[in-house]
């Protein structure tokens, strides 16, 4: 450290928030005897513009290279003051606050113990910025562009968007189709639009589209890098060949979809046994070809059961799968408009009808003559060319039989098996159930713990199409961010190593979640790619000889705080 | 496979040299790491390539200054490197295993050689021995068959090979079974096959008593190591670290010849506690006064936070301790609860994780939730 | 020093994303807490270093707080989970080194639970007032 540490220290009163309770002048005089304060005041709100420019005078004119502010929590104002000291000449990082209104005036009302606790604070705050170090904001390139993993719905939406605001964008799809499952519905609720009428034309307009890359029978290998600047290789398996193709883009939109349930699972319901009992997915395909015959007969009463492989927490799958009661309501009005001789039951644990139209859509089938029965079905069982239905009537509390001709099974939706693999991939949390895990489940829906990628569509969770439409926008908007604004800033208080120290025993490459320390292969000491790191210091609790470090956050820095506080 | 190296004359470390040089003759290492007697008669550990030279080998030389995993480490950590056999003590075999999970040593293109160990002197007695007429291995050998292992009169072993209950070697690619062998006839070994038969060595039945001394000698040893952990588990309740290490002088011994502290520069050698000269006065204040050098027990504990899960017991710290501090047995019986905890052992396996480097989620789920 | 007029220190390692936002929380709240606690802001749970809970100890600190999110909430992935095994590792040490583990707690409180971070420092500083002053605080040769 060259010259000793000039500290000015500021106690704000918040109006009454603080003085009412902490002897701010009290705590000024003290903070006066504090080593390296070269001047401490105190103000009645240092976040307003006068109180500021204590700061920034302060700073220039008595040539401070630090600054502590005790007032409000650093989540609240650090951002100002930082500014505020960095226009008067000071570093910004070479601040540091003391939380002496929401850690201690609001929750301690003693005036005695109050003060003499913010004093304390003011000094681990003063022990602290004596020895941080100035560091700089920092900022990297973003390579515009963005690979879009699953080409169905939700990933030809995003990419769209993508690509419409002037980026390429790459869809990699695993199989050899665009348009996913809904390519393989019929129509859809709750209007009973074909699909044939909107899906070949979204498809065309992403075929045709000079800003997207398709790759079909594709599937992502590898991704390395980081926001901003990703590289992700894609390998295409057409007839046998292998073929790989790197991809260098700022952002990754994750639209890989889900898998449908396999009623087998549930083995009383007779699937793959009794060819009375088929998917709603097959009854798509059945209704689109107009035919619900069943052994060459006309069926005379269609059954539903719904929930299969959804809120079953025998299964493990608690979650409820969002479309099976609207696709059930959808598919027994199209049987009774084709059969309309044929009785439909809906067999239910709850009827959820959210959303737009939906309410009113489930109406439609009730007055169109499908009758819904709260009941839960034990067992499928055979009784001649016709199949039993037993259902619980939990509204009667007694056991009921009916006989169908069709038995049809409301699927629900699970994560895929390759969830793993992408998770693997793209060091993406998962939520219990599975799914791909947002970064937060109101604000941050699209986002994930990895910055640059997002989630669309029912990778995240089961969602229907407008949702899943929604989200893709949502997604794409979000990944444009990086790519419009041309960089993304990166943390300053990274982690880095002192090759003089480190014996490269590897055990921060082993702990780091987002691979930013690496071990030179040949000089056999880690070495940290501080744009991957986000500063949360497992590496350097994890090293004994403190060769790897976090900026801002370094032992001596944090020993001069607990040094004062445990005195 | 099991086979058994000829002796001749009744001399097993004749026997022992002559496989080791058997090593280099047939080109399967190029080198082998290997306790040798100096030509001033001191034992030291040694990288020997010309089979000549090692008629001064001593393989069993019951003496223990250092532990060889930390001299293995340095020609094995890293390629381009040469292909070397090393002959360990089952302390030092684990040692190693350890500092290949911390990338301080590597188990490619190295041959382990895990001798049965009889028990060692430290340097100091084996010294004495040496000036008052030599150390005698006839007893030693001879008690090699009936587990009834004793020092050399007037002379303990090492303290922590007094309290070892891993002496056997029960893992490494060549394993020198000595316990319940009859070493004047031959000195059996286990071994690849395909080493077994480059070296020409057939199979050999061998005779069932290796478990059965191992049994008696590991049953004596944990009855001597629970009384110690005894007394220093009741030292350490009573008086604490500071009242155990109170005549530590911070020399760094302890540190600086543990196996496992691999640290270039230890924590406690470095600018992060250069305090500055008011900062005594801030603590001296506080308690009146204040222990020089400043950060003595936080040192212990810190090592004891660094180290004390890959503990081998080698006891090396011990001996190394200018002030007579029972360094090894505090660190091995804190060891012992400690790597309990994590059902770890450590030396065991180099593929089990470091416990502080992996987690489950589903472990002590109840810590931290509570009220 | 008596009882009724010890007031213990504890020393409080809280990871920014919740436990920190947490005791702020419990500011806003208005909800009433010992002063007791004197707080160090760290970044995760995960980067509390036993070290730095040893120092506290032995300078004289009665008790050490280390708080962090609930498991599968860390804003890092997985700090905290590496914090349970270190922490559990520590406190077997102190156990075995003849030092007071229980001064040492960890819990998981969450940017939500300002009355769970209010209540666990009433809870620990009541606990402390009962087992009374760290021996620590009169031991020079440390």
């Amino acid at each position: 450290m060259g010259s000793r540490p000039r500290i000015g220290v500021y106690i704000c009163h918040c109006g009454a928030n603080i003085a009412s309770t902490v002897d701010v002048e009290a705590v000024v005089e003290f903070a006066k005897t504090l080593p390296g304060v070269v001047v401490a005041r105190h103000y009645t709100y240092m976040c307003s513009e006068p109180g500021q420019a204590l700061i920034k005078e302060d700073g220039a004119k008595l040539s401070l290279d630090r600054v502590v502010v005790a007032s409000c929590s650093p989540r609240m104002h650090e951002p100002t003051f930082r500014a505020a000291s960095q226009e008067g000449g000071v570093n910004p990082y070479q601040f540091e606050m003391a939380n002496i209104r929401e850690q201690c005036s609001w929750v301690h009302h003693d005036p005695d113990e109050a003060t003499a606790k913010a004093k304390i604070l003011v000094a681990a705050a003063v022990a602290k910025a004596y020895r941080l170090e100035p560091l700089e904001d920092r900022e990297v390139g973003v390579t515009p562009g963005a690979v879009v993993i699953g080409g169905g719905v939700a990933g030809m939406v995003a990419a769209l968007d993508v690509a419409d605001a002037g980026f390429p964008a790459y869809i990699v799809e695993k199989s050899d189709r665009l348009g996913g499952r809904v390519a393989d519905l019929n129509r859809t609720f709750p209007d009973l639009e074909p699909v044939a009428e909107w899906l070949p034309g979204l498809v065309e307009r992403i075929q045709s589209h000079p800003n997207i890359t398709v790759f079909l029978n594709a599937q992502v290998a590898q991704v390395e890098g980081y926001v901003g600047n990703f590289e992700v290789t894609v390998v295409e398996n057409g007839g046998g060949e292998e073929q790989g193709s790197k991809l260098q883009v700022g952002a990754i939109i994750v639209a890989t979809g889900y898998k449908v349930f396999d009623p087998q699972r549930k083995p009383e319901f007779g699937y793959g046994v009794y060819p009375q009992v088929i998917t709603t997915l097959e009854m798509e395909r059945r209704l689109a070809e107009g035919d619900l015959s069943v052994n060459g007969k006309t069926p005379e009463h269609v059954v539903f059961i719904k929930c299969v492989g959804s809120r079953d927490k025998q299964l493990g799958n608690p979650y409820c799968s969002r479309v099976c009661c609207m696709i059930s309501a959808k598919q027994a009005q199209l049987v009774r408009q084709a059969l309309p001789d044929a009785r439909v039951t809906v067999f239910y644990m709850d009827v959820r009808a959210f959303g737009k139209r939906g309410e009113e859509f489930y109406d439609e089938a009730r007055r169109a003559g499908v009758r819904y029965r709260r009941g839960n079905v034990s067992e499928v069982y055979r009784r001649g060319d016709r199949v039993v239905v037993r259902v619980e009537d939990t509204f009667l509390q007694r056991t009921l039989e009916v006989e169908a001709d069709l038995v049809v099974l409301a699927v629900g939706m699970e994560a895929r098996d390759d969830a793993d693999e992408v998770a693997a991939l793209l060091k993406l949390p998962r939520s219990a159930d599975g799914f791909f895990l947002e970064a937060h489940p109101k604000l941050r829906p699209v986002d994930t713990a990895m910055d640059g990628v997002f989630l669309a569509g029912c990778c995240q969770a089961p969602k229907d199409i407008p949702d899943t439409v929604a989200q893709a926008r949502a997604a794409a908007a979000s990944a444009l961010i990086p790519l419009l604004r041309g960089t993304v800033p990166v943390i300053s208080e990274t982690a880095e190593v002192d090759p003089e120290l480190c014996a490269g025993c590897g055990m921060c490459v082993e702990v780091c979640p987002f691979g930013a320390p690496a071990l030179d292969p040949l000089w056999g000491v880690s070495r940290v790619n501080a744009v991957l790191c986000k500063g949360c210091g497992a590496c350097a609790v994890t090293c004994p000889s403190k060769a790897i470090q976090v900026r801002h956050f370094r032992p001596d820095q944090i020993l001069a705080q607990v040094d004062v506080l445990a005195g | 496979m099991q086979a058994q190296i000829p002796v001749e004359d009744g001399n097993a470390v004749a026997a022992l040299r002559g496989f080791l040089k058997g090593l280099l003759e047939t080109g399967v290492v190029e080198a082998v790491v290997v306790p040798m007697e100096t030509p001033a008669g001191a034992v030291t550990p040694a990288l020997v390539a010309d089979p000549a030279l090692l008629d001064a080998a001593d393989p069993l030389a019951p003496v223990m200054g250092l532990n060889m995993a930390r001299v293995v480490g340095p020609v094995t950590i890293r390629e381009p490197r040469g292909k070397v056999a090393a002959v360990l003590r089952p302390c030092e075999y684990r040692a190693l295993i350890e500092l290949v999970k911390l990338q301080q040593a590597s188990l490619d293109d190295l041959v382990t050689v895990v001798v049965d160990c009889l028990g060692t002197y430290t340097v100091p007695d084996y010294e004495a021995m040496r000036a008052k007429g030599g150390v005698s291995r006839g007893g030693l050998f001879a008690a090699a068959r009936t587990g009834e292992l004793a020092p050399q009169e007037g002379y303990t072993f090492r303290d922590a090979c007094q309290m070892c209950e891993r002496p056997h070697a029960e893992r490494g690619d060549v394993q020198v079974w000595l316990f319940g062998a009859d070493l004047s006839a031959g000195v059996p070994i286990s071994l690849p096959d395909d080493l077994g038969e480059r070296l020409g060595l057939s199979p050999v039945e061998a005779d069932g008593r290796r478990a059965e001394v191992i049994e008696k000698i590991v049953a004596a040893r944990i009855k001597v190591r629970d009384e110690w952990f005894a007394e220093i588990r009741g030292r350490l309740q009573e008086e604490g670290v500071e009242g155990v290490f109170a005549a530590c002088i911070r020399c760094h011994n302890c540190m600086t010849n543990c196996p496992i502290c691999y640290c270039k520069t230890c924590l406690f050698k470095s600018p992060i506690f250069e305090h500055e000269p008011i900062q005594y006065m801030n603590w001296v204040r506080r308690k009146g006064a204040y222990r020089l050098p400043a950060d003595t027990m936080l040192f212990h504990l810190t090592r004891l936070n660094h180290m004390v899960l890959s503990c081998v017991g080698c006891g090396v710290c011990t001996d190394a301790c200018p002030a007579d501090l029972p360094v090894g047995r505090v660190f091995r019986a804190v060891g012992q609860e400690v790597q309990a905890v994590f059902e770890y052992v450590p030396g065991r396996d180099v593929e089990e994780p470091l416990p502080l480097v992996t987690f489950r989620e589903d472990e002590w789920s109840e810590v931290g939730e509570e009220e | 020093m008596s009882d009724t007029d010890f007031e213990p220190k504890i020393v409080a390692f809280l990871c920014n994303w919740c436990t920190y936002t947490g005791a702020d929380l419990a500011g806003t709240s208005r909800i009433q807490y010992p002063p007791n606690v004197r707080i160090i802001r760290l970044m995760c749970s995960g980067s509390v270093d036993p070290t730095y809970v040893l120092k506290a100890l032995l300078d004289g600190a009665d008790g050490v707080l280390i708080g962090g999110c609930h498991p599968g909430d860390c804003h890092y992935q997985s700090g905290n989970y590496k914090a349970r095994r270190r922490v559990i590792a520590l406190k077997e040490i102190l156990k075995q080194a003849g030092m007071e583990e229980d001064r040492v707690w960890l819990r998981w409180i969450s940017a939500s639970e300002g009355q769970r971070f209010a209540e666990t420092v009433a809870k620990m500083t009541e606990f402390l007032k009962e087992k009374g002053p760290s021996p620590m605080r009169q031991k020079w040769a440390v």
